[in-house]
């Protein structure tokens, strides 16, 4: 029997395929490319990584298929020769702030199991190291000792952060401990005690006593055992002999010989920041905690507080009878100022005492003349303690001990909050008993907070004993094998504790792919989307590397791809087109680069061959007088950088991945003109000022969100044409006839007329437990998602279902004679969406379609005379090179009419096209956030240090 | 005593038998014939599917309750953050007959008194009861113009008093809490248990009782505040559903003696707006209590 070599895919029809056949080389790397909305997708995801997945999934049992969500069918005839696949999308991971880079790659776990079993703890007293033991050799041990000998267990007693010592106790009473020790001294909880809370005490707490018997060894290790759960997993016991001296020698190799304290076995899960017991008491693992903004309490800075300046869950001056007016009014009395002084214009000191309280300071509470009733709190002497203290211990209550039954919501408490690192941990995470544990001298935070390249030597530099040095090296074998495939992928400027939601879409997939080769799976066919966006052309070979490692070890790799330099590494090229949407979803050429470019219908091929290009703009616009300034910049790897951004012309902020850019443009730049605009409720990255905000009326970010969950959103929706539409049909006589409004003619509105039996969706999705869902075409309004009488209504012979599923394209030659609508529709179609349907569901818009559709709304509605700031982070992503153009137009045209757009980028024929470059770096990580070149692309080619300005030359 | 003897000598050889303590009546009283004998025995730390059995030795039964060591120990040393509970006074009274580890005599030695740090937490779940009684016993007597029911309620208070007496003095109670209290302070225990004990007491009498309860938790009110006073001290507001998870107790059994502190004009009671579920649009208000100063 001959092996099968190629993939043979015959009649997809899946969204616009044409009933296309073709064949793909196994064991061999595979572009396949396109014009945007041309079916590459389509034909990449939908049909092989669909069905491979759906056979797949179909061969388990029953039982395991109804626990987890079925895949449809692929619109297909056949697929054959596939093997399991696995996609390595764009996609983010989670927003869940304990997911990090570590955490993703696994190699955490490999670092928890490296400290669990070579860590070395200290003595907390001293720091003498302290090597771990069962529970049974520390028994053994002590049963060493004489008979009758008297041992005591005791274990080290830390004060839980933020509480006094009452707290402390009685969480350790209500686990069932009643002796301390407290500097040396019996202690009992049960007796009355006070401690002075601004000191601090050696506390330590009596496990257990033991009089050695013959026998004791088993009630010692099982004392010992459980005493380990009881006090949350704490890892350090101290073994005291009471009676007489402890032989000579006794704590060598054993304990601290001064201070006696042993280190238990230590497991994995010690050093997990998601087990409880192991995470930061105050943040419980997350490394942040919520504290309370000032900024947020004042709503209105240019009120008073009578009128409303303050938050209304804070005070609400309509409420004349309530505490809090009795407190405002006796303190503005005690402290000399006036409820009715707008909030901006109070001194310093009266918005200090506000927000900070008086210090414990009493003030006697009147009656204000405004109130109704005498409140009972009038006459009697009561501390302020401030609303941000007040909101604070409120919130901590929560947390801690309250219920959902309270009075005051989290959402209430949580709205004026932000998250700042956790003062306790300092963002480690781990408790600091856990941070004690050290490999090679350093705990497992130092190690995560490393960049990769340096913590791959750290451990290459780690010795250790005899007796476990197979063990961890093993370990350590399989953590740098990971690390080495993450650094040659190009991410060597990323760290183990960085979080994953801070993490890019481009950066995720290739932590994703260099997981997939340290599987060293063979005969896999993985699918590919773009995994060239987001790096610099610098660093695009080591991905086409690492394709090429996948493919050799024996796997088949498809790539959706625009990028010239994979597609001219390619095994084999697909093309598909010519055009998008309906005028694609054909083969257009298929072979080797040289073939491709032979190929007269291809755009792909003429843009490799040179035949078309991008040209470089003849002549850049001039600086102008106005500049935004950022100062001080330090947000992640930034040096402290001054830096001028031009306004009213197009900046391209440029750079090798992680250099900084995003933490400059998205973190501070973005966020503060927010604040600085809105007053949002976001924290700006670290900066000391930016100047240049009151020449912008407008800061808006175009990025590659969704532009809708809602199956009922749809561009045309978005764009604002499905209003005028609506307008449109209602005015028909008919329509007035029928006394049909607007709104009746919307899809999300249920009294409406759109179709009932399938709520306007137009397909009915059955659920059928272990098989995939069934979409079938709603049998009421045969998939026209309105009501029969509604579809009566038409427009130039059209019923508004037909306008629905018209392209942008059909849609602008048919209301050709509608200003508002043509222009609207032009503008999509400029953008090259015109393969687009009206009523396309947002949620099946890729992210770089949704940003353009977002793109086309802001050009759709620009007026003259305002001066707005757009922020586009990688606008290309998804972008054929012919419709790179077109974006590029846009974006002139935004900048001609005197709007200012800066744009982070990495593609080369936009970086040329721009105005003005800011290359950040030199390098990614800690030895970027420099800027290195700053001027027109000629200017920065021209710069030897500048990685950009090298590539810029081959281009200029 | 025969049986323990004998049960003990059965056992003495098990290895994973650390202690036999006998507790209830035959530690501390008389006995006759049909007496059970309650026993705990504590075995080494492990996992068992049964921990209690009915054994029948020399004719006698004996209840035995199985305890591991670590558990038995961290239960006796938690058991008096509850105040004095029933645990104390259940194990304050029993003998250790037998055990081959000598640091469990230091244990049954501190629970024979209630720490001093925990009286005034103890006295004042005691005085919750005796609030309640006291209530009950007024409704009865005013608004059901029933004296003998509430005399009744009078007897229940006397219980309540007893223990109070004996919590002050750092005694454990159990069930013969009024026969101690007798002994030490008849004079206190006569108008309410002797009194209602031996006659029916008239409309008036009643009163004067529940005033006397009065009086006596109003003399000892610096030990039943101080709790209180502690769990308030931030000067934050607490509505009951905080203080009974704080106490880890239930229902409105506390809110009598805030009440009646808050009478005494030590703490405020006050109200707080809340939602009765998260989804809840319409707001309540439930009791609270703040401590002013």
């Amino acid at each position: 029997m001959s092996v099968r070599t190629t993939i043979e895919i015959t009649g997809a029809k899946q969204n616009n395929l044409k009933n296309t056949s073709v064949e793909i080389p196994r064991d061999k790397m595979t572009v396949i490319t396109g014009v945007s909305g041309s079916g590459k997708s389509s034909l990449a995801f939908d049909v092989i990584y669909g069905e491979g997945q759906r056979r797949f999934l179909d061969s388990i049992s029953t039982f395991a298929k109804s626990r987890i969500s079925q895949l449809k069918k692929a619109k297909v005839d056949s697929v054959r020769g596939l093997s399991p696949v696995i996609a390595i999308e764009q996609k983010k991971s989670n927003n869940n702030p304990r997911s990090t880079v570590g955490t993703v790659t696994d190699i955490n776990d490999y670092l928890r199991l490296l400290f669990s079993t070579a860590g070395i703890g200290q003595c907390p007293e001293c720091g003498h190291p302290l090597k771990q033991m069962t529970a049974a050799r520390i028994a053994e041990h002590i049963s060493s000792l004489p008979k009758e000998t008297v041992v005591e267990l005791r274990a080290p007693v830390y004060k839980i952060y933020g509480e006094d010592y009452d707290f402390t106790f009685h969480n350790l009473r209500e686990k069932g401990y009643k002796n301390l020790l407290v500097d040396g001294e019996p202690f009992s909880l049960a007796e009355k005690k006070e401690l002075d809370e601004t000191k601090s005490y050696h506390i330590e707490l009596v496990i257990d006593r033991f009089t050695l018997k013959n026998d004791s060894y088993i009630q010692l290790t099982k004392t010992i055992e459980a005493a380990m759960p009881s006090l949350d997993e704490d890892i350090i016991i101290k073994v005291e002999v009471l009676s007489g001296n402890a032989p000579s020698g006794f704590y060598e190799g054993f304990g601290c010989p001064r201070h006696h304290f042993t280190l238990c076995e230590m497991q994995p899960f010690h050093f997990s920041f998601n087990t409880p017991n192991s995470a930061c008491n105050t943040c419980l693992g997350a490394g942040l905690s919520y504290v309370v903004e000032p900024r947020f309490l004042v709503v209105a800075p240019e009120k008073s507080i009578s009128k409303g300046a303050l938050k209304n869950t804070v005070y609400n001056p309509s409420n004349k009878d309530s505490y809090r007016a009795v407190q405002l009014y006796s303190l503005s009395k005690a402290y000399n100022f006036s409820l009715d002084t707008p909030f901006h214009k109070l001194p310093n000191h009266i918005i200090d005492l506000l927000f900070y309280g008086t210090k414990g300071e009493p003030v006697k509470m009147l009656n204000p003349p405004f109130s109704t009733k005498t409140n009972w709190i009038t006459g009697r002497e009561r501390p302020f303690w401030g609303f941000v203290h007040e909101l604070e211990s409120w919130h901590k209550n929560y947390m801690r001990r309250t219920t959902t039954a309270e009075a005051y919501e989290p959402s209430f408490v949580k709205d004026c909050m932000i998250e700042k690192i956790c003062p306790e941990c300092n963002g480690a995470r781990l408790k600091k008993q856990r941070l004690q544990v050290t490999v090679g001298g350093l705990n497992i935070d130092q190690l995560c907070k490393m960049q990769l390249p340096e913590l791959c030597a750290f451990l290459e530099t780690l010795e250790f004993e005899e007796e476990n040095r197979d063990v961890v090296s093993t370990i350590i074998g399989e953590i740098k094998t990971r690390l080495r495939l993450l650094i040659d992928i190009g991410l060597y400027y990323i760290s183990l504790s960085r979080r994953s939601d801070s993490i890019s879409g481009g950066e995720m997939q290739r932590i994703k792919m260099s997981t997939q080769i340290s599987s060293e799976l063979m005969g896999m066919l993985y699918v590919m989307d773009e995994p060239s966006i987001g790096l610099h052309p610098r660093d695009s070979c080591r991905v086409i590397d690492t394709i090429k490692k996948l493919r050799d070890i024996g796997n088949t790799v498809i790539v959706v791809e625009h990028d010239m330099e994979t597609i001219k590494s390619a095994d084999h090229i697909i093309e598909i087109g010519p055009g998008p949407g309906i005028h694609g979803g054909n083969i257009v050429a298929c072979g080797m680069a040289g073939d491709i470019m032979k190929e007269a219908s291809s755009p792909t091929g003429r843009y490799l061959s040179g035949k078309a290009e991008i040209p470089v703009p003849k002549k850049r616009r001039n600086l102008g007088d106005l500049f935004l300034s950022i100062q001080g910049a330090r947000e992640n790897n930034l040096k402290n950088i001054d830096l001028d951004i031009p306004l009213g012309v197009f900046v391209c902020v440029t750079g090798v991945s992680g250099s900084g850019k995003s933490s400059l443009i998205n973190e501070i730049l973005y966020k503060q003109l927010k604040i600085n605009m809105t007053g949002a409720r976001i924290e700006a990255g670290e900066h000391d000022y930016l100047f240049g905000a009151t020449h912008l009326n407008n800061v808006i970010n175009i990025d590659q969100t969704p532009i809708g969950r809602n199956s009922k959103s749809n561009p045309a929706t978005y764009i604002g044409l499905y209003d005028k539409i609506r307008e449109l049909f209602a005015a028909q006589p008919e329509a007035v006839d029928r006394g049909y409004r607007a709104l009746d003619f919307s899809l999300t509105h249920a009294n409406g007329t759109r179709c009932e039996h399938c709520t306007g969706d137009g397909i009915i999705v059955t659920n059928l437990q272990f098989m995939a869902d069934i979409e079938t075409v709603c049998p009421v309004c045969k998939g026209m998602r309105f009501s029969g009488e509604e579809l009566e209504i038409k427009y130039l012979g059209k019923s508004i279902a037909d306008i629905l599923d018209m392209t942008v394209e059909e849609a602008l030659v048919f209301f050709k004679d509608h200003r508002y609508l043509h222009h609207k529709l032009k503008i999509m179609n400029e953008l090259g969406l015109g393969y687009m349907c009206l009523g396309q569901s947002s949620t099946t818009l890729s992210g770089g379609e949704a940003q353009r559709v977002k793109l086309a709304y802001e050009l759709a509605k620009i007026k003259k005379g305002a001066h707005n700031l757009y922020i586009l982070d990688e606008p290309t992503t998804g972008l054929h090179l012919s419709d790179i153009q077109k974006l590029l137009d846009c974006l002139y045209k935004l900048v001609d009419i005197g709007h200012s757009v800066i744009v982070i980028e990495h593609h080369l024929d936009v970086i040329k096209s721009a105005d003005y470059l800011i290359d950040l770096g030199p390098e990614g990580g800690s030895n970027g956030g420099y800027i290195v070149a700053e001027g027109t692309p000629e200017q920065v080619a021209k710069v030897e240090a500048s990685h950009t300005g090298r590539y810029l030359r081959s281009v200029l | 005593m025969k049986a323990v003897d004998s049960f003990v000598e059965k056992v003495r050889n098990d290895i994973n038998v650390i202690a036999v303590v006998v507790c209830g009546s035959l530690s501390y009283d008389v006995v006759w014939d049909k007496s059970d004998i309650d026993i705990t025995v504590i075995i080494r730390d492990q996992k068992i599917d049964n921990y209690a059995y009915c054994i029948i030795e020399d004719g006698i039964t004996l209840s035995v309750e199985l305890a591991p060591r670590s558990k038995f120990k961290r239960y006796l040393e938690s058991s008096g953050s509850l105040g004095g509970s029933f645990t104390q006074a259940y194990f304050s009274n029993a003998q250790l007959v037998y055990t081959t580890d000598d640091s469990l005599y230091e244990c049954f030695e501190e629970i024979k008194s209630i720490g001093i740090g925990d009286i005034p937490l103890t006295a004042l779940r005691i005085a919750a009861d005796l609030l309640h009684f006291r209530a009950k016993s007024l409704k009865w007597v005013k608004a059901r113009k029933d004296p003998l029911y509430a005399q009744y309620f009078l007897l229940m208070a006397a219980e309540s008093v007893a223990n109070t007496e004996l919590c002050l003095q750092g005694i454990p109670f159990s069930r013969n809490g009024i026969q101690k209290a007798l002994t030490q302070n008849p004079e206190l225990m006569r108008p309410f248990y002797l009194d209602p004990m031996s006659r029916r007491l008239s409309e008036e009498e009643i009163l004067a009782t529940i005033h006397k309860i009065d009086d006596y938790l109003t003399r000892n009110i610096d030990v039943l505040k101080q709790p209180v006073v502690e769990y308030l001290s931030d000067r934050d507001l607490k509505t009951m559903t905080m203080i009974n998870k704080h106490s880890h107790s239930a229902g409105d059994a506390l809110s009598y003696v805030f009440d009646f502190l808050a009478e005494k004009g030590i703490i405020e009671k006050v109200s707080k707006t809340i939602r009765l579920t998260p989804k809840s649009k319409a707001t309540v208000e439930e009791i609270g209590y703040l401590y002013v100063g």
